[in-house]
């Protein structure tokens, strides 16, 4: 069995997942940043799960 | 907040870097062959899930003894972390298991207290989304984030307690010296990143708690 395929899924998913999980801590950063320039309670962000 | 950027940036090279030796510069396992590689990521996210829990158990135990938010904020960036991770490690554990095993999963000890630990973590989210009320919020997840803890010894040590597929903990002093010496720098670099990812994360948790507490007029 070749391990290539293996290595590809294994190396990659794990890059992936970190940069998503980038991707998605920068979305709720200027989701913060957009909530307090337009300065209204309503439609800010979802508080810290 | 240039600190930060700075780690973040060693922290990719360290990984890329890291990674690399492991799929290209270290020889081969004599016996599994190629897919021993996976060794050099699968290791460094089951470390980092264990030490993103040990930072979730020591913070909520603060948060239980000083009350202060700003350890449920560290707890919950390091737990998110963690879930990642432990479900990194599950993955990467299958994608081993099929070439060496022959099965993409098994009942065994290590992986079924692994895919415990994945549960409780999740549910220590769950939780924590259940109330709006900031304090009883971090006070539910603090107690989950303290008992929960008891099963990361269990998962380090299942493959003692029990008979398991699993082989015994790696190390880089339970491996010849190339292959040690690749996985310390892997396990360095794996740190570095989940140490971003914690400050990154706990700054936005900051801001989010700010927003929710004082409304965006005086959030700082």
């Amino acid at each position: 069995m070749s391990a290539a395929p293996f290595l590809i899924a294994g190396y990659g998913i794990t890059w992936v997942v970190v940069l998503a999980y980038l991707l998605h801590l920068r979305r709720r950063e200027r989701a913060v940043a957009r909530a307090r320039r337009a300065g209204a309670g309503a439609g800010g962000p979802e508080p810290t799960p | 907040m240039k600190g930060q950027r700075l780690l973040g940036l060693v922290a990719v090279v360290g990984v890329a870097v890291g990674s690399f030796w492991g799929l290209f510069v270290a020889p081969a396992d004599a016996l599994q062959g190629d897919v021993q590689r996976l060794l050099y990521v699968h290791v460094p996210t089951a470390w980092l899930a264990m030490l993103s829990f040990f930072v979730v158990f020591l913070a909520s135990t603060l948060y239980l003894v000083q009350r202060k938010l700003r350890w449920d904020l560290l707890a919950v960036a390091s737990v998110e972390i963690g879930v990642l991770c432990t479900a990194l490690t599950l993955i990467l554990g299958s994608l081993w298991a099929k070439p060496t095993w022959g099965i993409w999963w098994t009942w065994d000890p290590r992986l079924t207290t692994t895919a415990l630990l994945l549960v409780i973590y999740v549910g220590y989210l769950i939780v924590r989304s259940m109330t709006d009320d900031p304090e009883q919020r971090a006070r539910w997840a603090a107690v989950i984030g303290v008992i929960g803890f008891v099963q990361v010894p269990i998962v380090y040590l299942s493959v003692f307690w029990w008979r398991s597929l699993h082989q015994p903990p790696s190390s880089p002093r339970s491996m010849a010296t190339v292959f040690g010496a690749t996985l310390l720098l892997n396990l360095a670099a794996y740190t570095l990143a989940f140490t971003y990812l914690l400050l990154r994360r706990y700054r936005l948790a900051r801001d989010e708690l700010a927003f929710e507490l004082a409304g965006p007029e005086e959030a700082p």
